[in-house]
């Protein structure tokens, strides 16, 4: 509830200004500079091998860019008084499911739980996750792991979402709901980022960014 | 905060629990290596007497080098460390929290059974208390650098044998100051003197070790 409050009051906004990554001296990306506010979906796409997963990573402050500066509330990510991490909820290729726990308790035990009872219900239901809960991690099929962690992800109240590839091995009822989610999480003044296989009808981007031609 | 580190105390000793094999085998380390002695010195108790500390801070060493290569990796693996280095919680917390699940599940049974064994090289009465005393603070000291260790390695496809490199010359002083405690007691002499610089240590590992862990950790998940 305090995080409702705070979200209506205050408006956030994320930008990264001149973001330039070099792995072993061969540059993955330059110059990528761009202002989220909310209400915003940024669409990042590009060929594979473009460095899509690692500017979500910069983004999201797992890899120390190179050069420039990613800035949440006008203020430097790696700054100490900045409050970036309350915001964001980030979802890469590793779902972050523990294999020896079951796919209730891979939920249960994560960090940040916000939303009631109802909504879990609500989610788990439309990804007919609830013959699985009691199945260990490691026995179930790539798409049910994946619908784990994006419950997690939906659940989590963050502002912020960044996710890679959300809709990868998920089936058609499945991506439905989570485009709708999504949506749903644009319209509550969130933001989302995400990466190329995002684009359809459902959910337009707002800002795009191609990594094809550098 | 409290509950966060209620919630990752609680699901890594879950985890080290159902992986109990790899806690299992750590622990057969220890007897084995420890009991190699006794029955290839036979019963040479003064021999047996003076090699009893060495022995177990060693065979103590080596079980949690074993056991400790799994503090991170799985977690690296499945992307869950991401996810706490992510999150709005101090990392050096998180990481003290596991660090402490892991020294229960690995190297309390190891002090419980500790006082068995050193009752095999013809240790008796207060010497086997202070066998005990001497792994209860030596410890906690080891996890905390193998923990280090792991997560400068956590990156590398085999890290046993780089792992040894960093844990084997860092954890000496433990070595040395333990097997004193154990060798003193058992002469009779005051053993305070190398206790309390194993409490020392015990003091300087536990604070400024996940300091240094969660660090070395944002480095290696790049």
């Amino acid at each position: 509830m305090k995080q409702e409050d705070r979200r209506s009051v205050t408006h956030h906004n994320l930008q990264s200004n001149f973001l330039e990554l070099y792995r072993s001296d061969h540059l993955i990306f330059s110059n990528i500079s761009f202002e989220l506010s909310e209400g915003q979906h940024l669409l990042i796409s590009g060929a594979n091998g473009t460095g899509k997963t690692s500017l979500l990573r910069v983004i999201c402050g797992l890899t120390i860019p190179t050069d420039g500066t990613v800035m949440w509330d006008e203020l430097a990510t790696n700054n100490v008084d900045c409050t970036y991490h309350h915001h964001l909820a980030y979802l890469g290729h590793k779902n972050a499911l523990i294999s020896e726990l079951t796919a209730k308790e891979n939920l249960e035990y994560s960090l940040d739980r916000h939303r009631s009872v109802m909504s879990t219900n609500r989610i788990l239901e439309a990804f007919d996750l609830n013959k699985y809960l009691d199945q260990y991690a490691e026995k179930l099929s790539n798409g049910q792991m994946r619908k784990v962690a994006l419950t997690r992800i939906l659940l989590s109240d963050k502002t912020l979402w960044i996710l890679d590839e959300p809709l990868a091995n998920i089936d058609p009822p499945g991506k439905q709901f989570l485009l709708t989610e999504m949506q749903a999480h644009l319209e509550r003044g969130g933001m989302l980022i995400t990466t190329s296989n995002v684009n359809n009808e459902t959910l337009k981007s707002n800002l795009e960014i191609n990594l094809d031609n550098p | 905060m409290i509950d966060v580190l209620r919630i990752v105390f609680l699901r890594d000793l879950k985890v080290s629990l159902r992986r109990w094999t790899d806690v299992l085998t750590s622990l057969i380390l220890f007897v084995l290596v420890s009991l190699v002695f006794p029955l290839t010195l036979g019963n040479d108790s003064t021999m047996l007497l003076k090699i009893v500390g060495p022995v177990m801070l060693v065979s103590a060493l080596l079980a949690n080098l074993l056991a400790m290569q799994n503090i991170f990796r799985p977690d690296v693996i499945n992307g869950s460390l991401e996810q706490l280095t992510l999150s709005s919680y101090p990392l050096t917390w998180i990481i003290c929290t596991k660090i402490f699940s892991f020294w229960l599940i690995t190297s309390l049974p190891l002090l419980l059974i500790s006082g068995f064994i050193a009752s095999s090289y013809y240790v008796t009465g207060n010497s086997i208390l202070i066998v005990i005393l001497t792994l209860l603070l030596s410890t906690p000291s080891l996890v905390h650098i193998s923990a280090l260790a792991a997560a400068l390695t956590v990156a590398i496809r085999y890290p046993g044998a780089l792992m040894a490199l960093i844990i084997i010359p860092l954890s000496l002083p433990i070595m040395i100051f333990g097997s004193k405690a154990i060798e003193f007691s058992i002469s009779g002499i005051d053993v305070s003197a190398p206790l309390y610089f194993l409490l020392g240590m015990m003091f300087f590992t536990c604070s400024l070790g996940p300091i240094v862990t969660a660090s070395a950790i944002r480095i290696s998940i790049d």
